[in-house]
């Protein structure tokens, strides 16, 4: 129900509005000569911070725009540095008080009233963020920037108004007649308004201005399938593939295309790929979230990976892993079953299934799993060292749990095999 | 030149008139209370925000007691706390007495079930000539036997449909054509009061805010199907049927020959999955064909929350679209059937573009002004209570939607039911006092139901027809689910098919309802295709009436 929704020229925003923030920036200090005319010290920690804000560092810049804000209440520059700061560490409610406080000390500074109008957008305040972005853009002296024409027609398209995001990208167009993003864009919601001749204009026109620009050859694709033209509709997909191989929207349409055409085979394989795409997609972001330990949302991309693809083993076994540490040890086994029928020959899947069962005290599943993964990989050595550890601990057949780990032994030899090794023939011995 | 612009101006105004004539003419009145409809749904909804709150119930037209007059079940949810103590929150059944009014009868029906219901669905299982209930639950679901004497059994564990996970969605449907009804169960996912986590979300304000967690944090299970024995039990052959699939997590599932080739499919809407689409290969098993037929996900191969479906002909080219409803974000997805096995998704250029801030769920394709092209309905209402204190986009309660289908393949939003906003989730449709419109009956979450009487004033003609098959001698099942129903006029053809449960976790009136607009005196031909293969045909059939035939033997008295 979450999966997010793509809008072409959303990438193209997030790099328009970088260049943005650090413009507003330096305008504040370049464009407010009465800011440099003070204290060293203020311009030199202004700077300074700049500096830490333009490298990345910005829990860092944040603190020295603080001190800076807290010494000099009055001063725009570090409400507006203390903002952008927050907004690059996804802090947006005091973000947006920031914002506000520059505002209230020098009311007619556009760029902030748009940078705020981004902010209550990331915040999911949308009325909010159009409400700024409309006062930005007429307060604006001189032809108002790109990316707050760009940000409105998303927001408008975001809440189903394609008739108003129609209209800022029109403008925009007019504004910035050699902007790719926009003709995108523009082309995307006339796509969805079932303006098709308009639309394919667009699309036509974003590559006249870059030839490689993948989404227009995509776009065109799309008018070129929603009148019927399957044929030129393939040719445009493949243009679009080969420029950018890693979309799996790309390949999806293209394989319902191809299947649609006759062309099952194809169309079946392109279908795959899709959803292999789109599943590792969903993966590396789950692994990001990882490394932040946010373990809520790398459970949920975790599971929008199998869902997508629930053939692609490092999904399945990454997920059943976090599972298992969280101790949902019942959706970790369900999570290896899933993996098991799509692919019934994976041995490992067995092993660690086997181990959860254990978990559980399902002892006789666990032996079952834990023969199925040497019967798959005879060459293992855990898998037999997990059975003729469960053999002992149930007090099962021994001499077959020596035979076991004495096969491992020979595979692997290392200190933990010897270990069981022991401890087997200990149990054996007190057994006689 | 000025005639031409006058008349320029003429055209370009008789346009637009028209446009708004026929929305004009569509009226619904809410007349819950005036039906003596005193229902009022229960949630349960505690501090913990328990996941199992956020779904809500469906809802039912039946005619339980064959009197000609829809009936109204609703099922509850939870228990509620009155004065400190625990009082079971119950199913109803009100049965019409006519005049547009309703008595609560369930205490004398014996359906009252007080677990924590979720869906309902209907169909003669036994064919003993009424209908029988399966209500699904948050626990064991029920089989409610119909004795034909305004009473009911539960005769769950003799007939072995006590599916005792999480259901939701159910539809009886006969996928071996041997003349009885099946019964396919939608189960929705692992989550179990034990394993509730609670889930955090940030505020506007940066504060932490409880929300209800979201349906990717549960595992999802696998539906269930009961092949009918025919002796009053069933026997769960998922796994036979190759329809074991765990990675669903369930919501509304529906029986229908989308293909043409005499058997029953079905579609299945999972919610944070990709949808089902298994095609039926006469051999008593099942293929899932849904991302090969374009109906897994959206265009751009996107999974999504589905809730909802309908299936029906809405553009009149002999074949069945279908409609899904989902989150937030998400359009609702409408797939135009190709006529050769492929859907395509065309959700945003029939016009539904607008869904995107809102969370569908019950939805129906539905003539509601008898012009001869389905409507479109959909409720909404979001699952977070406090969805604008994180997400000023949205909001809780929601408007319902109801577009109309300009016969061009569009659909032209209005403004009705804009002002009730409410937390809607199953829908039923049937025509519950017998005028020729249709109704609409809406589940609402933890609120009271609305009823809303189809009190539209168009020229235009109808025609109900009601089907029995010839079981338990022979042929189809008693009540002709599976039946396609085809009316041939002078320049078009229009299809339906009698279907157990669809929409949200609901089930409509088994009635086939035809909307056959102006300037037409008589339907042509009518032809049902049951289940059994047999095809009655009646001539020259009168209209604005309500007619009933039996497989074999034409058209019968009531």
């Amino acid at each position: 129900m979450r999966a997010e929704q793509n809008y072409n020229g959303c990438f193209t925003r997030l790099i328009l509005q970088l260049r943005f923030y650090i413009l507003t920036l330096s305008l504040i200090l370049f464009c407010q000569p009465h800011i440099l005319s003070q204290d060293d010290d203020v311009a030199l920690s202004l700077r300074k911070a700049e500096g830490e804000f333009q490298n990345g560092n910005w829990a860092e810049a944040f603190k020295i725009y603080q001190r800076l804000a807290a010494n000099h209440p009055d001063s725009v520059p570090a409400q507006v540095g203390m903002a952008s700061s927050l907004v690059k560490l996804k802090d947006y409610p005091p973000a947006i008080i920031a914002f506000h406080r520059a505002l209230e000390i020098s009311p007619h500074l556009s760029r902030v009233q748009g940078a705020l109008a981004d902010t209550y957008d990331k915040n999911r305040q949308p009325d909010e963020a159009i409400k700024w972005y409309q006062k930005a853009i007429k307060s604006f002296y001189g032809k108002a920037p790109l990316p707050w024409y760009v940000s409105l027609g998303i927001i408008e398209a975001k809440q189903g108004d394609l008739e108003q995001a129609r209209s800022y990208y029109t403008v925009a167009a007019q504004l910035y007649p050699k902007s790719v993003p926009v003709y995108q864009n523009l082309g995307t919601v006339l796509l969805r308004q079932n303006r098709l001749d308009e639309a394919d204009a667009c699309f036509y026109t974003a590559l006249e201005l870059n030839p490689q620009f993948d989404p227009a050859f995509f776009g065109r694709g799309e008018v070129a399938k929603k009148t019927g033209n399957l044929i030129e509709a393939q040719r445009l997909y493949e243009a679009a593939i080969r420029l950018n191989s890693g979309d799996s929207a790309y390949r999806y349409v293209y394989a319902q295309v191809l299947l649609q055409s006759g062309k099952i085979k194809e169309g079946k394989q392109e279908l795959q790929k899709a959803r292999r795409l789109k599943s590792e997609y969903h993966l590396q972001h789950a692994h990001r979230l990882a490394q932040q330990k946010d373990w809520q949302e790398t459970l949920r991309y975790l599971k929008l990976s199998v869902d997508a693809d629930p053939t692609l083993v490092e999904a399945v076994q990454d997920l059943a892993y976090l599972q298992t540490q969280l101790d949902d040890l019942t959706a970790a086994e369900s999570t290896l079953s899933l993996g098991l029928l799509n692919k019934p020959n994976w041995a490992p899947g067995y092993w660690q299934r086997g181990k959860i069962k254990k978990r559980i005290s399902d002892f006789i599943g666990a032996e079952s799993d834990f023969r199925k993964a040497i019967k798959l990989s005879p060459d293992a050595a855990p898998p037999k060292i997990s059975l003729a550890k469960l053999l002992v601990e149930t007090g099962k057949n021994l001499d077959q749990a020596l035979e076991l780990a004495q096969t491992a032994i020979e595979i692997d030899p290392k200190p933990e095999f010897q270990e069981v090794m022991k401890m087997i023939r200990k149990q054996t011995k007190s057994e006689k | 030149m000025k005639s031409t612009v006058f008349l320029a101006l003429l055209v370009l105004f008789s346009q637009r008139f028209s446009q708004a004539e026929f929305a004009n003419h569509i009226q619904f009145t809410n007349v819950t209370q005036r039906a003596g409809i005193d229902f009022q749904h229960q949630d349960g909804r505690r501090e913990q925000k328990y996941f199992i709150e956020t779904i809500g119930s469906g809802c039912a037209f039946i005619d339980y007691n064959n009197d000609g007059n829809l009936d109204i079940y609703l099922v509850n949810a939870a228990f509620v706390s009155k004065n400190g103590e625990e009082e079971a929150s119950k199913n109803k059944l009100y049965r019409n007495i006519g005049g547009g009014e309703f008595i609560d009868v369930t205490t004398s029906a014996g359906v009252g079930h007080p677990g924590y219901g979720t869906g309902v669905s209907a169909g003669d299982y036994d064919n003993n000539g009424f209908i029988d209930l399966y209500i699904t639950n948050f626990g064991t679901n029920i089989l409610y036997q119909n004795n034909g004497d305004g009473t009911f059994t539960n005769v769950t564990k003799i007939a072995q449909v006590g599916e005792s996970r999480w259901s939701a969605g159910s539809t009886f449907g006969d996928y071996d054509n041997d003349g009885d009804l099946d019964l396919y169960v939608t189960n929705y996912c692992d989550f179990k009061v034990e394993n509730h986590r609670p889930c955090i979300h940030k505020g506007i304000n940066g504060n932490n805010i409880h929300v209800y967690c979201p349906p990717e944090q549960f595992t999802g299970v696998s539906d269930t199907l009961y092949r009918n024995n025919g002796n009053g039990t069933f026997t769960d052959v998922t796994r036979e049927a190759g329809l074991y699939n765990p990675i669903g997590r369930g919501m509304s599932p529906i029986w229908s020959d989308y293909d043409n080739d005499k058997d029953l499919d079905l579609f299945v809407a999972n919610d944070a999955t990709e949808n089902f689409l298994y095609q039926n290969n006469n051999d008593g098993t099942f293929s899932n064909v849904a991302w090969i037929a374009g109906v897994a996900t959206d265009m751009n191969g996107d999974l999504q929350g589905s809730m909802g479906l309908d299936l029906a002909d809405y553009d009149n080219d002999g074949d069945f679209d279908l409609i899904m409803t989902n989150f937030q974000r998400q359009v609702n997805t409408f797939y135009r059937n190709e006529g050769n096995g492929f859907f395509n998704d065309i959700s945003f250029s029939i016009g539904l573009g607008y869904t995107l801030p809102y969370v569908g769920w019950g939805t129906g394709l539905v003539d509601l002004n008898n012009d001869g092209f389905r409507d479109l309905f959909v409720a909404n209402g979001h699952i977070q209570d406090i969805i604008a204190q994180y997400d000023t986009g949205s909001s809780y309660k929601q408007p319902n939607h109801l577009l109309i289908n300009d016969g061009q393949g569009s659909f032209v939003r209005t403004n009705y039911m804009s002002e009730d906003l409410k937390v809607s989730r199953g829908v039923a449709f049937g025509d519950y006092d017998n005028d020729g419109d249709i109704d609409i009956l809406i589940s609402n979450a933890h609120d009271q139901p609305t009823l809303l009487r189809n009190d539209s004033k168009t020229d235009n003609h109808w025609l109900i027809i009601k089907t029995t098959g010839s079981q338990p001698t022979s042929g189809s099942n008693r009540d002709g689910i599976g039946a396609k129903v085809k009316i041939i006029l002078k320049n078009r053809e229009l299809i339906s098919e009698v279907r157990s449960s669809s929409s949200y976790m609901s089930q409509n009136d088994l009635r086939a309802h035809f909307g056959l607009g102006k300037d037409l005196d008589q339907v042509d031909i009518l032809e049902v295709s049951w289940p059994s293969g047999k095809i009655d045909r009646l001539k020259n059939v009168e209209l604005d009436t309500i007619i009933h035939i039996k497989e074999g033997v034409g058209q019968v008295a009531e």
